[in-house]
């Protein structure tokens, strides 16, 4: 994955606000009701890394409890892409295993189903967003999951 | 059982042979002699708010999304005071709803260290969640569950 | 559709806002700290604004249908854990009278949907009729309090009132009878011609 280019936070934060509505919920910070110094001040605080390639904006944070893990997002819909970047975070960062954060009903829930991941549970009314409180789906997936997709 | 804002006299509640960040800190048997006790640092900022039971221990909301209105509670027991916890976690999930008008409690439950389960149970909150290897103890990455009450409006 | 659209303020927003806080109707109608108040420290006092104290204090561009800016909203006193906060509007002298009604739902919209606040707090100067008439300004007011400020020379009475989660509804059920009605009599008009 070599064409990954890195961005500072505050270039991931316009590059999130750039993203209509996939950026809402990324890695947990949203476009639509914080501003771009509050999203990079809160990518910061998280400890979070942002790439991008093409037109998609991937990220990931580290499990400061347990460095082999992290949890990533996505803001496109191909679930090659995802593959292709954990098998970048398992090689560059020596990740293991795969956590992401799922809003009920979006697209993401197909693109993390696509390349190995199931889901471990549903964290209930976990988002207010356009007037009602959704669940996020917890999702999970180990390198021995991604070879088998 | 009342909770009531930290105060620089309440120091020594913060810290515990629990393991860090979970939503009952209880004083784990065997902690290494040369481990480091867990320690939670006084509020730095509005992302937290700290409380405390004098005498029993810390109550933390911390990840406090106030548009999302929920918060991740952790939450550290005295060894002198561990027949009040079932008291403890009651009151944290009843001032996170009534006084910080939260509607959303959650926090991590690692199975590993045998926390009881009916306490979680009878204070409202439900597992929701399991993630397999999601935090390192006793020598080997172990699951962590989560586990959460929601406000009934 | 609203015709007003809301986003974040920018640093590129500084120099619209600051050109709107020195115009005599905006200091007579709000404020008037800006004629005291150095370049510098206008710019610094924005800047901060975006940068420190977005928990404290929010400032939206409303975009009109072209993308323009027509003026801006900001929100203060937010008591986050009341789902509270006080509104205001400044909308820039080329745009007035013609954007007041919509862009006061879109921000409305805005804080109840998206910040998930549920009560709003309104304080118009009496005398300002920059985003709704005399008359309107009359019917939604609650509370008067005279001597609430000094601006431009002169004492000004300010009238308060709230919108509501009740409110919104209240709103939207006249809206859509106001929409059941227009159609009714466009429907009989055409019954008549034919």
């Amino acid at each position: 994955m070599t064409d990954l280019e890195r961005l500072d936070p505050p270039a991931a934060a316009a590059a999130l606000r750039a993203t209509p509505d996939g950026a809402r919920g990324f890695l947990g910070v949203d476009p639509v009701t914080q501003n771009d110094m509050a999203i990079a001040g809160e990518l910061t605080r998280l400890g979070a890394h942002v790439f991008r390639r093409g037109q998609a904006l991937l990220g990931f944070v580290p499990n400061s409890e347990q460095p082999r893990q992290a949890t990533v997002a996505t803001t496109s819909a191909d679930p090659d892409l995802m593959t292709e970047f954990l098998t970048f975070l398992g090689s560059y960062q020596r990740c293991t295993s795969y956590v992401a954060m799922v809003p009920s009903g979006s697209a993401a829930e197909s693109t993390f189903n696509g390349c190995g991941f199931h889901r471990t549970g549903t964290l209930r009314g976990h988002r207010y967003q356009t007037g009602q409180y959704q669940d996020v789906h917890v999702y999970f997936a180990t390198v021995g999951d991604l070879c088998r997709s | 059982m009342m909770l009531r804002g930290y105060r620089a006299g309440d120091l020594e509640l913060l810290s515990g042979t629990w393991l860090s960040g979970e939503l009952l800190g209880l004083p784990l048997p065997n902690w290494p002699v040369l481990a480091e006790p867990a320690t939670v640092g006084p509020p730095s900022d509005e992302t937290s708010e700290l409380c405390v039971a004098p005498g029993t221990g810390f109550v933390r909301y911390c990840d406090v999304d106030w548009v999302h209105r929920r918060a991740r509670l952790e939450i550290g027991v005295r060894r002198e005071a561990v027949d009040s916890a079932e008291l403890l976690i009651s009151a944290a999930v009843a001032y996170g709803f009534r006084t910080l008008s939260l509607r959303r409690v959650y926090g991590w439950v690692t199975p590993a260290t045998h926390p009881p389960p009916y306490l979680c149970e009878r204070a409202g909150l439900q597992r929701e969640a399991t993630i397999p290897s999601a935090v390192w103890f006793d020598g080997r990455p172990v699951p962590r569950e989560i586990w959460a009450a929601v406000r009934r409006d | 559709m609203s015709f007003v659209t809301l986003r974040h303020f920018t640093l590129d927003d500084i120099a619209a806002r600051t050109g709107l806080l020195r115009e005599t109707r905006f200091q007579a109608n709000l404020t008037d700290f800006a004629v005291s108040t150095a370049d510098d420290a206008l710019l610094a006092n924005q800047r901060r604004t975006i940068a420190e104290e977005h928990h404290v204090k929010q400032i939206f561009t409303l975009c009109g249908p072209n993308d323009e800016t027509v003026g801006f909203a900001w929100i203060t006193t937010i008591d986050w854990r009341s789902q509270s906060c006080e509104l205001s509007f400044g909308v820039l002298p080329k745009f007035r009278g013609g954007f007041g009604i919509t862009a006061v739902r879109a921000a409305l919209h805005y804080l109840r949907s998206e910040l998930n606040m549920q009560v709003i707090i309104n304080q118009v100067l009496d005398h300002n009729t920059m985003l709704q008439s005399a008359e309107s300004l009359a019917a939604a007011s609650r509370v008067r309090c005279e001597f609430d400020s000094y601006t431009v020379g002169q004492w000004r009475t300010a009238m308060f009132w709230t919108d509501t989660e009740d409110d919104a509804r209240i709103q939207d059920l006249k809206v859509a009878q106001r929409r059941r009605d227009l159609a009714e009599r466009i429907r009989a008009k055409a019954n008549q011609a034919s």
